[in-house]
């Protein structure tokens, strides 16, 4: 409420019958035509952001909730896996060997091992001992997996490590 | 304000900024300028310990994961994560209290800690990208943490975009209020992610009985938990105080009109009555 006469921005505390007390009603805002761009702008970037959430939410009710399947598991439901591409966990059991232009290793998770063909590079974390992730399908056969996607699952742990201590089972 | 018939170039300047004693200048003060200073101490100190002080996860040391000098992204990565949940913390709070208070604080908090928690989610997922590319082997990939974090971005950045497209101040404030809520949701989902679903990222470091960090690296850690409160803070003053300013402002911008509207109605009437 700004006082009439003096022009100030000082607010105006006189009474009804002194001049001040301005009850006129208030009317909204002018529309002026940069108010309705910025406005229209606004608008299309919900639209935009309500497309992506729900693209976010097809990926989280699909890879996210899956990501990978354990080694045990990937075993279990080889057949229904067919050629299908997945993503397969365990930690890797001893080291490496080269196999034609790939790479050999095994990997174990809960009691069960798979042995695993990789054509490609490997993250620079992996290592024997480390929980990866692997992604490609069953060979033919069904005995090798083989895969051309290695991503290192590392642990929680900072701590200096303990030379006897067992990578966690955790999936 | 005099009934001037104003014409379309006016200046109003006087009314943004008045002249005289009355209006700030900026949004700084002396107590903020103690709180960029320590914010700024705090970010040498951790400079210092992150970089050079602290070690590098590798040689007889290292962890089972064997980092290297990557660890380091760990001392910026986790506290702005932390910080994001608490200023969506924060912009759910606010909400939650204007609904019971209608009182125009609460709404202003909500919205400045909205737009810091962006700014920190982003950061959270650059830094997060950044180790990703170096400890797993890829800059993203759709698992659960992820995909949750990318989701609370863009629903906070839809929480931004509402509140321009509504117009009405209360309106607003009311509809963002629960708009805040809903969205806020999603936090104990990020923080929960990695314990409901199979996940890259890994489990709880520090939010869990055994810290399975120790040392100075868990020291460095604290305090780049503390440098970046400070920071929400200080950046928390100055939206806040911006955000005031602007509500002063969209009033002033009303009392402009009705000036404006009886300027053309072509009458002397000031709005004390029918006095010259």
């Amino acid at each position: 409420m700004t006082s009439a006469g003096a022009g100030s921005d000082v607010p105006d505390d006189r009474d009804l019958d002194d001049g001040g007390l301005d009850l006129t009603p208030r009317v909204p805002r002018p529309n002026t035509p940069a108010r309705r761009r910025r406005r229209w702008a606004s608008i299309v970037v919900l639209v935009v952001l309500m497309i992506a959430a729900g693209f976010i939410i097809r990926q989280a009710l699909g890879t996210a909730s899956l990501f990978f399947y354990n080694a045990d598991e990937a075993v279990a439901k080889r057949t229904e896996l067919g050629a299908r591409r997945f993503r397969i966990q365990g930690t890797v059991v001893g080291q490496t060997r080269p196999v034609a232009d790939a790479v050999a290793f095994t990997i174990a998770f809960n009691g069960k091992s798979v042995d695993i063909v990789h054509t490609g590079s490997e993250p620079p974390l992996f290592k024997p001992g480390l929980p990866v992730v692997c992604e490609g399908r069953w060979d033919a056969k069904q005995v090798v997996f083989d895969s051309d996607r290695i991503l290192v699952k590392h642990t929680e742990s900072y701590k200096k490590a303990n030379p006897t201590r067992v990578a966690s089972d955790k999936p | 304000m005099t009934a001037e018939r104003t014409g379309p170039a006016t200046d109003r300047s006087h009314l943004v900024a008045p002249r005289g004693p009355t209006g700030p200048e900026g949004t700084g003060s002396r107590g903020s300028r103690v709180l960029g200073a320590v914010a700024l101490a705090g970010l040498a100190a951790l400079l210092l310990f992150g970089l050079v002080l602290s070690p590098s996860d590798a040689g007889p040391n290292a962890s089972e994961n064997e980092f290297g000098q990557m660890v380091r992204i760990l001392y910026v990565h986790v506290p702005v994560a932390i910080v994001c949940f608490l200023a969506f913390f924060v912009t759910a709070f606010g909400g939650a209290m204007y609904l019971w208070r209608k009182t125009e604080f609460w709404d202003l908090l909500a919205a400045a800690s909205a737009e810091v928690g962006v700014v920190f989610t982003t950061l959270t997922l650059i830094t997060g990208s950044l180790w990703g590319r170096v400890a797993w082997g890829t800059w993203w990939e759709w698992d659960a943490r992820l995909t949750s974090t990318a989701l609370l971005l863009v629903l906070f950045v839809g929480y931004l975009a509402l509140r321009r497209v509504i117009t009405d101040p209360q309106v607003r404030a009311r509809r963002c209020a629960i708009a805040g809520l809903i969205a806020f949701a999603d936090v104990p989902i990020v923080h929960f992610s990695v314990d409901w679903w199979r996940s890259l990222h890994q489990t709880a470091t520090i939010t869990r009985f055994n810290p399975t960090i120790d040392g100075i690296k868990l020291f460095t850690l604290m305090l780049g938990m503390v440098v970046f409160l400070v920071a929400y803070a200080w950046l928390m003053v100055h939206r806040f105080r911006l955000q005031f300013v602007q509500a002063r402002l969209e009033d002033r911008g009303l009392d402009v009109a009705i000036a404006e509207r009886r300027a053309e109605a072509g009458t002397l009437v000031t709005s004390s009555g029918l006095r010259p």
